[in-house]
């Protein structure tokens, strides 16, 4: 029986490269590297359809001949499932065919558990064309070569999750204020370069299609172009070892906009880089040229939303209160540091606000009528760190509410 | 000094309170003796141990009320010693509202009740000249109205409505006009050692394809969707938790699992906890599924009980046993994208932690093992008779242990040294897959580090070892890989700490070699000697950085190569050289100026083909009042390669301006407001002469718009 599965295979193959009269699709790569212990995801074209369309895929243990249509088809009783509509990336485009083979994690189970159990390790993924015209249905294969996922199988993304520390699913964010840290955890298969583009759509923007969000290399090479783009926040390129994890480092969160208040996305913008394992060559297929497809992918990327929203800066004055000294921008020296004001009426009390640029509270001190000046600790400088700083009056009525506040004054303790 | 702002406080000084007075007369210098009578204070005074205060009796311990007195007794009079004294209550400075008695200072509540929940209370005493010395500190409980030791509320809704006012260039820019409203509602409350608190995050848009879940639901998406909640009820080191919930703490079985459901955590005596959850398959967002536990097939249980076996030294040696039962959908996460299948996972786990010898020696160990299979999945069959999976049981084990060789050694002044040494060992067997941690099946690595640090220096080598196919099945290709690694940290403005060298900068480098190839010849696999790996690689990346006060500046290079080796592949390379700087200037508080570079040469040795990328940014803020503040951003994109096959360059430039407002802002209930104007314009330019032919994408958009944050 094994024998003769060798022998079929065999001459399925010879049939399939000795043959194009009669099996006139061809595809590139014929067969693959893949993981044995997980997903993996590959770049094909097919060429030469004449009047054909492609409808389903079906990943098998073993080949017959398929006739009376052309080629072979996988054997009854060896079939370990069917490329599932949600990783179906593959697009037509005249006589060409550019499919993403994303083999689910139980198919390789199952073929792993063949092989365990004696069988040939190799299975198969089969695509079946069909005729426009009334000619006979047309049945391609690829080969997949079971392996530990790593160097020697095409660069692909398997799952891509992107996560804060608070793993919120929307951060929220104040204005002017800087995100929390964000980053993308990778779970891949192969080696090589990892390169792209951190994006953000602004309050206002048409939002990404999920054909914008997929990976360049998961798009054939004619509609790489036309993916949409959005404002750049950095870019990265990074190389990922032949150990199938990796955690990429978000953009720099400083760069993020946050002045504007509104609803914003990160995406993850992954552009194709040059991996010979995922490569497709059009000119065995019947075309010109070298698709790059590293760093493919059978889904569109995920994104990350933050929202700008909360507090805003004080403008409600009241009457007679103001900001003496130190001036604004003031850059006061070492030694004894007042924060005088004028008063306010009506007011009770008044709260001298020192905070960062950022709005982080660093002192505060309470004072009664009259007395219009404060000495600050003698630490200040120290806490403050180096930052700049701003500095407030706030005006508080007999029942400790707002009367009024100044505006903020900014200062620098060096 | 404002001379003016002198005369305008000296009479004003007449008005001021008699509590101000009193306290003036006593010497507990506030602030205005601090401006108007620096000089009274004894000239020459110092703070030497004879003229040191120190605090007699503090506020009490337990929870008070807003209105409560507090009291300060210190061992002498105030102003029997030189200086005065300062209480700060949190990070404010409440002497001011201070009477004094004797030795005994007494925060005035009727002027101002007490600031409520837990504060820190310090009293310093400030030598004549101005010098702050901490002499107590404590905790203040104050609890809120109606008996509560804390209340917080953290309810807000933002409001943003959005124009397209204009829009132009040769290609459709694609704005639109939009509204949007984020709303959170959230607060705590507590008494009695039991502690509610509570958080809900909503997102609402106009526009569908913005909705939260438009990409899994399209036009079925909810346009007002609830992001995250968390309902959580605690008691000591006891909770109760409904809503978005992370759970595990095995590597090898649950990690870290976020999702939406039940937790629930309860202590076991006082060296022992216990944990369970039952959460959805995946993280998620909306209303539908409130509970996260809607879907059977989609849930997932888990629970752990755990114990410290020296109760008197936490941590010193704990033992863990956990144990998951989960079952899940072909369902991605919420801001997840992956290849999945319809799964089934039962495990346990046990782990053993501890350290000796005052934490010298620290190990961690785990073992798992998983029954997992797949259930039959209709989107994977269609219709077929698919062979199905055998459900596997199968282990997983982990240990590692940490060898302080060096404990922070005084070596010179100052100056301390530490090395350690770090064994581990991880093995996964083939197969084995628990849903709930992101482990690597059929792999088992043995590897070692080595850190040290001198003073600010430190470094790190590492190597590990792995291989894959662990059952050795003839057909499968076997890997080896071998990994080293280095990297080293110098901060040369911190070497020498006798004063700042901003010019001075920090330099890191670290390095990356990794050698994977094939360890045995599969049989009846189809594989020829090409498909057979053998390939190094090394990744370099260096980077220098320099930090001043009003700047910021820095570089970086990256460069790597892969270097194949098996038969028909020798001459399949890649190189790839980076380069990037940026710089950042602040010269005034009100402006921000930043650039960055970079350009990346990438190299693909067989074919002869290099691709090359240049960007540059660009990036200013400046706000020339408060409320009103201008942004702008430019960034240039360029990519081509050789033989220039290929070519694009990308244009983004945006400017925002935007003038802020406020009302009620100190009030429990008030808000601001924005108004803003952006202006964006995208420029795209794309050469492909194989595939994509000549693209030109020319667009800009004049938004405006308001948005209202209400509290």
């Amino acid at each position: 029986m094994k024998h003769f599965r060798i022998l079929l295979f065999l001459v399925a193959l010879a049939a399939s490269l000795a043959a194009p009269s009669s099996a006139q699709i061809r595809r590139d790569p014929s067969g693959v590297n893949v993981n044995s212990q997980g997903a993996t995801t590959v770049f094909i074209s097919f060429g030469g359809l004449r009047d054909q369309v492609p409808v389903e895929a079906t990943w098998c243990g073993e080949l017959v001949p398929a006739a009376p249509a052309v080629g072979f088809r996988c054997a009854p009783g060896t079939i370990f499932g069917r490329l599932p509509i949600r990783f179906d990336q593959s697009r037509t485009e005249g006589s060409l065919f550019t499919d993403v083979m994303s083999i689910p994690p139980s198919v390789a189970r199952r073929a792993y558990q063949a092989a365990a159990e004696g069988d040939e390790s190799t299975f198969f993924y089969v695509r079946r064309f069909s005729s426009l015209v009334g000619g006979p249905d047309e049945y391609v294969f690829v080969t997949c070569r079971l392996t530990g996922g790593g160097a020697r199988v095409p660069l692909a993304l398997l799952d891509v999750q992107l996560e804060s520390p608070t793993r919120d699913n929307v951060l929220q964010v104040s204005p002017g204020a800087t995100p929390e840290e964000i980053s993308a955890r990778i779970a891949y298969n192969g080696t090589g370069r990892l390169r792209g583009r951190w994006e953000v759509v602004l309050p206002g923007e048409e939002p990404p299609t999920s054909q914008d969000l997929l990976t360049e290399a998961t798009l054939p090479a004619s509609e790489r172009g036309l993916q949409r783009r959005y404002t750049q926040v950095s870019r990265f390129d990074v190389f990922l070892p032949p150990t199938g994890r990796f955690t990429l480092p978000g953009p720099p969160v400083e760069r993020l906009p946050t002045e504007v208040e509104g609803l914003y996305q990160v995406l993850l913008r992954v552009e194709a880089s040059d991996d010979k394992e995922a490569n497709s060559n059009l000119g065995n297929v019947g075309g010109t040229g070298i698709v790059r497809s590293g760093a493919v992918a059978g889904f569109p990327m995920p994104t990350l939303r933050y929202v700008v929203g909360g507090a805003g800066a004080a403008t409600s004055y009241a009457p007679g209160l103001s900001l003496l000294a130190p001036q604004a921008d003031a850059t006061p020296g070492p030694g004894a540091l007042d924060f005088s004001w004028t008063q306010a009426r009506d007011a009770a009390l008044y709260r001298l606000e020192l905070q960062t640029a950022n709005g982080d509270e660093i002192h505060q001190a309470l004072l009664q009528q009259g007395i219009g000046v404060y000495r600050a600790p003698s630490w200040l400088a120290e806490r403050a760190g180096g930052v700049g700083l701003r500095w407030r009056v706030v005006a508080l009525d007999a029942e400790g509410g707002t009367a009024g506040q100044t505006a903020w004054r900014t200062l620098r303790l060096d | 000094m404002n001379l003016g702002g002198r005369s305008m406080i000296s009479a004003w000084k007449k008005l001021a309170t008699g509590a101000a007075s009193a306290l003036l007369a006593a010497g507990v210098t506030t602030p205005p003796t601090l401006f108007a009578q620096p000089a009274q204070e004894p000239a020459g005074a110092t703070s030497d141990a004879s003229t040191d205060l120190s605090v007699v009796s503090g506020p009490p311990e337990e929870w008070i009320s807003r209105s409560d007195t507090v009291r300060i007794r210190l061992s002498a009079l105030p102003s029997s010693v030189p200086g005065r004294v300062a209480v700060v209550i949190g990070t404010t400075d409440v002497t001011d509202l201070l009477r004094i008695e004797g030795e005994t200072l007494t925060y005035r509540s009727e002027l101002l009740p007490l600031p409520t929940g837990r504060q820190p209370l310090t009293v310093s005493q400030v030598s004549p000249d101005g010098t702050w010395r901490e002499i107590y500190a404590t905790e203040l409980k104050v609890r809120h109205a109606g008996g509560f030791e804390e209340v917080t509320s953290e309810t807000g809704i933002d409001l943003q409505g959005l124009w397209l006012a204009e829009e132009g260039g040769e290609s459709e820019a694609g704005g639109q006009d939009a509204a949007t409203a984020n709303i959170s509602l959230g607060g705590s409350l507590a008494r009695s050692g039991w502690r509610l608190s509570s958080r809900f995050a909503l997102v609402g848009v106009s526009e569908i394809e913005q909705a939260l879940r438009f990409a899994e639901r399209e036009e079925r998406a909810d346009r007002l969707d609830l992001a995250d909640y968390a309902l959580r009820v605690e008691r000591g080191q006891g909770y109760a938790e409904i809503g978005h919930v992370s759970f595990g703490e095995h590597q090898q079985l649950a990690s870290s699992f976020p999702s939406r459901g039940l937790d629930l955590a309860l202590p076991l005596g006082s060296s022992g906890s216990v944990r369970a959850s039952l959460v959805n398959g995946t993280s998620i967002a909306g209303w539908d599924n409130f509970t996260g536990l809607n879907r059977s097939e989609h849930r997932i249980a888990a629970g752990s009980v755990g114990w410290d076996l020296i109760p008197s030294q936490p941590g010193g040696l704990r033992i863990d046993a956990d144990w998951v039962d989960a079952s899940v959908l072909p369902l991605a996460g919420f801001n997840q994208g992956f290849v999945n299948d319809a799964e089934e996972s039962d495990g346990w786990g046990a782990r053993l932690s501890g350290s000796f010898a005052q934490q010298r020696i620290s190990f961690r160990a785990g073992f798992a093992q998983s029954d997992f299979s797949n259930p039959d999945d209709p989107l994977l069959f269609q219709g077929e008779d698919v062979v199905a999976v055998r459900g596997e049981t199968r282990d997983a084990r982990f240990a590692q242990v940490d060898l302080a060789l060096v404990d922070n050694r005084e070596i010179g002044e100052g100056t301390f040294a530490s090395v350690r040494l770090s064994l581990q060992h991880e093995r996964v067997d083939p197969q084995y897959r628990s849903i709930t941690a992101f482990t690597q099946a059929d792999l088992e690595r043995n590897g070692a580090d080595l850190q040290a640090s001198v003073g600010a220096i430190s470094a790190q080598v590492g190597h590990n070892r792995s291989e894959d196919n662990l059952a050795d099945i003839e057909s499968i290709l076997k890997t080896k890989t071998r990994n080293s690694s280095g990297n080293l940290t110098l901060p040369l403005g911190m070497v020498w700490d006798d004063k700042p060298r901003p010019w001075l900068p920090s330099i890191s480098y670290s390095v990356q070699r990794t050698h994977q190839f094939g360890a045995n010849d599969p049989q009846n696999g189809g594989f020829d000697p090409s498909h057979i790996p053998d390939q190094k690689s090394q990744d370099h990346s260096a980077s220098l950085d320099w930090s001043g006060n009003r700047w910021q500046a820095g570089y970086v290079f990256a460069a790597s190569d892969q270097d194949n080796r098996q038969p028909g592949r020798e001459t399949d390379d890649f190189t790839n050289v980076g380069h990037e700087a940026r710089v950042a200037f602040s010269p005034g508080t009100r402006l921000d100026l930043g650039a960055d570079y970079s350009r990346n040469r990438a190299a693909s040795l067989g074919p002869g083909r290099v691709d090359r990328n240049e960007r540059v940014g660009l990036n200013t803020m400046w706000r020339p009042l408060e409320q009103l503040t201008l942004t702008g951003d430019l960034s240039r994109n360029r990519t081509a390669d050789e033989p220039f096959t290929s070519s694009s360059e990308t244009t983004i430039l945006n400017l925002e301006l935007s003038f802020r407002f406020a009302w009620r802002e100190e009030r429990a209930h008030g808000g601001s407001g924005q108004w803003f104007l952006r202006y964006s314009n995208q420029d795209f330019e794309s050469l492909d002469g194989f595939f994509g032919g000549f693209l030109v994408r020319d667009s800009w958009t004049l938004h405006t718009g308001f948005n209202l944050s209400l509290r």
